[in-house]
């Protein structure tokens, strides 16, 4: 597969390391009440639609950014790649750093 | 080593140090590499270049600076003042440069970026994997190519090149 | 010599001879010649046997879709198994020989399974050999091996060469045939990239073995001249000898390019592995003609009529003296007038349709609305037999059952192919990246297909927003093409086969619908057909329209098996490249690794590192001699290892510490600059990961230690933290492995040693002004930049000390200079390993994916007050059960008796050993020479309530059965008084 990349355009799959669903970047509070079920959710639990997928994906042999790839994995078509740390941003917008 | 109208050498005095931004920093540290270097912060994949320096830009946040003029980490630290992070990547990576009219056709053997001068010219830097190393590598200028790769699996990375150039010879 | 069906004119060098052998006799041929085209010229009829019947078979086809003429190229260690003798360009020397038969390729003693054949059909292996049960391994398929089956392996590692590579372009053409050679030309005048592949070694497809003209010339001039064009524009690469084997995602291809034989060495590679990366690609692979099942269709010297044209027009060669032709469609009669126009005698031209044109050709008996219903002859065809009785002498029969267009590539990413009516074959779906002109796409009259071709190179420009030139493509005849589709001769009563190559006939595939086999996949597996080297690329079709005939359906609703990469076999070897033996992967050595190489290390594979295992003195004949010595050494003196393979992190920014606070499961916001703690690193189910020591260099700069194995993944996972978890962090990783060379300098005189001229005198490295787990900047050797770190893995007073990785060399020298009044001794991983057993220390061995740190004994290191990756998810009720498993000591309860393998299981004593009475596991076991007996490290149920219990070590699988004692997993200097010396 190629991966076009946002910043460096389209690069063969090889280089690149995959992690899983896209969710994975919303981490649940560590001191809400439900953490126990929310962690247990946000680790085991994945939507696993017979289309398009989010996916993590990380350039490993190249600028070792985490990417965000939107493939449809019935026919690997590749309709979206973002850089991961501005989509985590929007999910995490205060300050993380006690 | 040469080999018919290819050659391969170690370039020693490389010193390559990486510069990261502190974050929401970045204009205050790209004025201080242009009023310092004249050379203005290059684009992710691309490089700027003086005679003997190239400031590659690894990702957005990460500029790779290399010296073939001596300049040690203190000097660099020197210049830069507080204004970026700095980490000492000289003995990190071995320096091996690639030139002759076929350096391209033996690249081709283990590079998968296509070095077409009009796809890959002397302002573009590529990260990528040959054999199984990791390799930085940028076109210094016509068919001359500059290549970095793990300084520890540097006899892995040099037979990968050697190989090349022999194959297609 | 013998060239008895050599004739005029032909595509091959007349003033180039070469010299070749076959079966062991000494033959000759032309340049341009392929082997097949060599052998029939010397007249051989007979050069293999069949897969299953053992029958004598020929040569079939001239091309890579060749089902019968498989031999072994070469010999002893470069001998290569199923080679297709259509496809081998001949070369000087060149040595071959049949494959599959006993004794004789023309008197075979397996051939006694032909006069078995009632028994041996399809789904035979399955219903007869099924018991006894154990005779299937021990008898049944060795026999069925030996006796059915294909080519030999040489049973040698191949010693030829291959490469690899990569190829870019704007536009790749499958195939150079008169569609791919007009796309190329026209694609590559709009200025695009082009790559022009062709398996063949001569570019022309088709037209090399046809009577054509372009542009009122001969096709192969102007075949000729549009190779010159092409090969002088830079922008068009033409390789041929090129197979594209597969279609892969996004436009990538596979392709196997063979090297030219005479310009082939010894030492460079015979084939290259090209990974070609196209922004479009065409398919310009033409079509593959088919045949018809009658009785007895496998006779030697039954080829496809287009064959029997290729043979005569491109290699000049006659196949037989007497050619009869068998053909449902117009395209057969091609091949009786290019016999005439060579003067070779035709027996006869049997169309199977009544209504066939009315030409009469000149010196040909033309027999219409017939069809052949038995061939005689069984070493070569002497006669068939019409379905009205006549018999009708030949030597050979060209047949055609019309043409498939070769779509192979258009469905290895799942496309299913669309069955065309009109042409009674398959046509490619549409896809996005590949476009399909020509033969290939259905259309076979030559003048459409230049046409087609032209269009379609045109497009792809436009599409690729280059601008095509104006202009028109070549003229050509569209010769006539119909058929009327005929499969099989109902009134055969011989076998007819539909699969050459797996000995699969009519009566098969009858049969398999009888028993109930009507998916067209189920098919294939119970009879084999279209398995094999050619995958059915003649007989797919015609088995496909046979099981529809049985089931009553139309073909489309049958449905067609899928077409998998690769579209022609690739050898092992091409996929393997250069990875072999010592370059099989990157090797990583350390900077002291000349060093240790003069001292005798023996080495290990950890990873891709190698590292100093142990030091063997001369004197040593047994491993354990060479490290319970350097254990000794250590501990009564000191010794140095190099630790460069830890993988080392430099970390920066404002929030660096609140960063490392969260990715490690114990404390780090608080660290003083000037220490270095030890850091467990969950995973976020609780599971520990890793772990390794960190230091605080400054304020807003760490330098973090990962395991040796783990390095890669424990930056991929920080990285991950810092960009999706806590983006907004200002924190800094790169890798600094590779620039730091590391050494751990260990025993009681480790200070004394580094005070003897390494650590520059202006820093007090005394217990008080730099004690345990200090760490700083310093100079070694008179002002040598280095980083000096007081951590012990080994529980003695020791330092690591690291020097830019230029310097490793010339400071492991200085290290051993400066020790020599102590004996200093280097050691290896193995005394690393057993000091670390002693000290307790936990490793790879016991953090291996399954343990916690409550199973470590670490629990109270989790903070519970933090946030980290881990924290949450390692309080669930399972992992912190009453009498989990803990990390424990253990120590032969004999102590004589030596723990020599770590995975034994821990059972009570009296209990049976079986699973239910699992109490745990060993994980780790060394010889202590501190202690004189051996200990071992484990996980078992309870842990330190059990202290002073006995269990036993069981291991069924070295039949070792210890009574252990279960002790403190510290067995040497619990307190840590050592290293704090």
């Amino acid at each position: 597969m190629i991966i076009p990349h946002p910043l460096l355009g389209p690069r063969e799959s090889t280089e690149f390391v995959y992690l899983g669903d896209a969710s994975l970047m919303a981490r649940p509070d560590w001191q809400a009440e439900d953490k126990a079920d929310a962690f247990h959710d946000y680790l085991y639990l994945r939507n696993n639609p017979a289309g398009e997928h989010h996916e993590l994906w990380y350039h490993e042999q190249g600028d070792r950014s985490w990417l965000v790839v939107t493939r449809n994995i019935t026919t690997h078509e590749i309709t979206k790649v973002q850089l991961a740390r501005p989509l985590a941003r929007k999910l995490n917008p205060g300050k993380q750093s006690s | 080593m040469r080999h018919g109208d290819l050659l391969l050498e170690e370039v020693a005095q490389c010193r390559l140090f990486s510069l990261s931004i502190p974050m929401g920093e970045d204009q205050a540290l790209k004025k201080k590499i242009e009023q310092t270097y004249e050379l203005a912060w290059p684009q992710p994949g691309k490089l700027a270049k003086s005679v003997d320096r190239y400031f590659m830009a690894m990702n957005e946040e990460q500029l790779f600076a290399l010296f073939l003029d001596g300049t040690t980490e203190q000097d660099f630290q020197n210049q830069l003042g507080n204004t970026g992070y700095i980490t000492d990547q000289s003995d990190n990576w071995c320096y091996l440069r690639l030139s002759g009219p076929t350096s391209r056709a033996a690249l081709e053997r283990i590079c998968p970026i296509d070095l077409h001068p009009d796809m890959f010219n002397t302002h573009d830097v590529a990260r990528t994997v040959m054999e199984h190393c990791g390799t930085i590598l940028l076109r210094e200028g016509g068919d001359s190519f500059l290549l970095l790769s793990a300084r520890s699996s540097a006899k892995s990375f040099l037979h990968a090149i050697e190989q090349s150039v022999k194959n297609i010879s | 010599m013998t060239e008895g069906y050599r004739i005029e004119g032909g595509l091959i060098n007349r003033d180039k001879k070469l010299t070749f052998s076959f079966n062991g006799q000494k033959k000759y041929g032309y340049q341009g010649d392929s082997l097949a085209s060599a052998l029939l010229a010397s007249g051989d009829t007979i050069v293999a046997r069949s897969f299953k019947y053992h029958r004598p078979r020929g040569i079939f086809s001239a091309g890579s879709e060749e089902p019968n003429a498989l031999v072994h190229l070469g010999r002893g260690a470069l001998c290569e198994p199923n080679t297709k003798a259509t496809t081998v360009e001949l070369y000087d020397g060149l040595e071959a020989n049949p494959q599959n038969y006993r004794l004789s390729v023309h008197f075979d003693l397996m051939a006694i399974n032909d006069f078995l054949s009632p028994l041996l059909t399809a789904g035979f292996y399955y219903k007869t050999f099924m018991w006894p049960k154990y005779f299937w391994e021990k008898i049944y398929e060795p026999i069925i091996r030996n006796s059915a089956g294909m080519g030999k392996l040489s049973g040698h590692s191949d010693p030829s060469h291959y490469d690899k590579g990569f190829l870019h372009c704007d536009l790749l053409i499958i195939g150079a045939g008169p569609a791919g050679l007009i796309a190329a030309l026209e694609a590559g005048k709009a200025g695009l990239r082009v790559i022009l592949a062709d398996e063949d070694f001569l570019p022309g497809g088709r037209l090399n073995s046809e009577t054509y003209q372009i542009d009122q010339k001969p096709a192969t001039l102007w075949i000729e001249e549009t190779v010159e064009q092409l090969r002088n524009m830079p922008n068009i690469r033409l390789m041929t000898r090129m197979t594209v084997y597969g279609c892969y995602d996004h436009g990538i291809y596979g392709a196997v390019e063979q090297i030219a034989p005479e310009v082939l060495e010894k030492s460079k590679p015979r084939q290259i592995l090209w990974r070609i990366y196209s922004k479009r690609a065409l398919l310009c692979a033409g079509a593959i003609e088919r045949s018809i099942a009658f009785g007895n269709n496998d006779r030697p010297a039954i080829m496809l009529a287009g064959a029997v044209r290729a043979y005569v027009n491109r290699w000049a060669v006659a196949p037989g003296k007497a050619i009869g032709i068998f053909t449902n469609n117009d395209d057969g009669w091609q091949t009786a007038r290019d016999l005439r126009a060579k003067n070779i005698p035709v027996s006869a031209l049997i169309d199977t349709r009544r209504d066939a044109s009315d030409e009469e050709i000149d010196g040909v008996e033309i027999i219409r609305g017939e069809r052949i219903t038995d061939c005689m002859g069984r070493k070569r065809l002497r006669a068939v037999k019409l379905t009205n009785g006549r018999l009708i002498a030949m030597d050979t029969l060209a047949v055609s059952g019309g043409w498939n267009p070769n779509i192979h590539l258009t469905c290895h990413q799942g496309a299913k192919a669309v069955w065309d009516e009109k042409i009674s074959a398959f046509l490619p779906a549409r896809l996005a990246g590949l476009s399909v002109a020509g033969s290939a796409n259905g259309t076979f009259a030559l003048g459409d297909v230049l046409k087609e071709a032209y269009q379609a190179a045109q497009k792809i420009a436009k599409d690729l927003d280059f601008t095509p030139r104006a202009g028109k493509p070549p003229q050509a005849n569209n010769e006539a093409y119909s058929l009327s589709p005929l499969w099989h001769v109902k009134e055969s009563r011989k076998r007819a086969w539909v699969d050459l190559q797996n000995d699969v006939t009519y009566k098969d595939i009858a049969l398999a619908h009888q028993e109930g086999f009507r998916s067209v996949e189920h098919l294939k597996r119970y009879t084999t057909l279209g398995m094999g080297t050619d995958q059915g690329k003649n007989s797919n079709v015609i088995g496909l329209a046979l099981m529809a005939e049985q089931r009553g359906l139309p073909i489309e609703k049958i449905g067609t098996t899928s077409f998998r990469p690769p579209y022609t076999p690739v050898s092992i070897g091409a996929f393997g490249g250069r990875s072999r033996g010592k370059n099989f992967r990157p090797y990583r050595l350390t900077p002291s690794h000349q060093w240790a190489e003069e001292r005798n290390a023996v080495f290990v594979e950890t990873g891709q590192w190698l590292r100093a295992q142990w030091f063997p003195l001369a004197s040593e004949t047994h491993w354990r001699q060479s490290v319970d010595r350097e254990v000794t050494m250590i501990r009564a003196s000191v010794g140095i290892c190099d630790v460069t393979t830890l993988g080392k992190i430099d970390i920066q920014g404002r929030d660096s510490a609140p960063f490392l606070n969260r990715v490690y499961a114990n404390g780090f916001a608080k660290l003083p600059v000037g220490k270095v703690r030890y850091g467990l690193m969950l995973r976020e189910d609780g599971i520990s990961m890793d772990d390794g020591t960190t230091a605080r260099l400054a304020e807003n700069h760490f330098v973090m230690t990962t395991t040796t194995a783990n390095a890669g993944t424990v930056f991929r996972h920080l990285e991950f933290c810092r960009q999706c978890l806590w983006p907004n962090d200002d924190v800094h990783l790169i890798s600094t492995t590779d620039g730091w060379a590391q050494y751990a300098v260990a025993g009681p005189n480790a200070r004394k040693l580094l005070q003897n001229g390494i650590v520059d005198k202006i820093f007090d490295i005394s217990n008080d002004a730099f004690p345990f787990m200090g760490c700083a900047n310093i100079t070694v050797c008179n002002g040598v930049l280095a980083r000096l770190f007081r951590i012990s893995f080994s529980g003695e007073l020791a330092y690591e000390i690291a020097v830019p990785t230029r310097y490793g060399n010339s400071l492991v020298r200085a290290l051993m200079e400066a020790g020599k009044n102590f004996d200093v001794t280097p050691y290896g991983t193995e005394a690393l390993g057993v000091m670390r057993i002693e000290k307790g220390h936990p490793a790879g061995n016991e953090l291996n994916g399954r343990t916690t740190a409550r199973h470590l004994g670490m629990e109270k290191m989790v903070s519970k007050k933090k946030d980290c990756i881990g924290n949450v998810l390692s309080e669930r009720p399972y992992l912190n059960r009453e009498n989990d498993y803990r990390l424990m000591g253990f120590k032969p309860v004999d102590r004589k008796e030596i723990l020599s393998t770590a995975g034994s299981h821990f059972i009570a004593i009296g209990d049976t050993p079986n699973m239910d009475n699992d109490q745990g596991w060993m994980s780790s076991v060394a010889f202590s020479p501190t202690l004189g007996h051996s200990i071992g490290l484990g996980f078992i149920l309870g842990g330190e309530q059990r202290i002073g219990e006995t269990v036993r070590a069981f291991d069924p699988v070295h039949s070792k059965d210890i009574p252990v004692e279960i002790v403190s997993p510290h067995f040497i200097d619990p307190e840590g008084k050592r290293m704090r010396a």
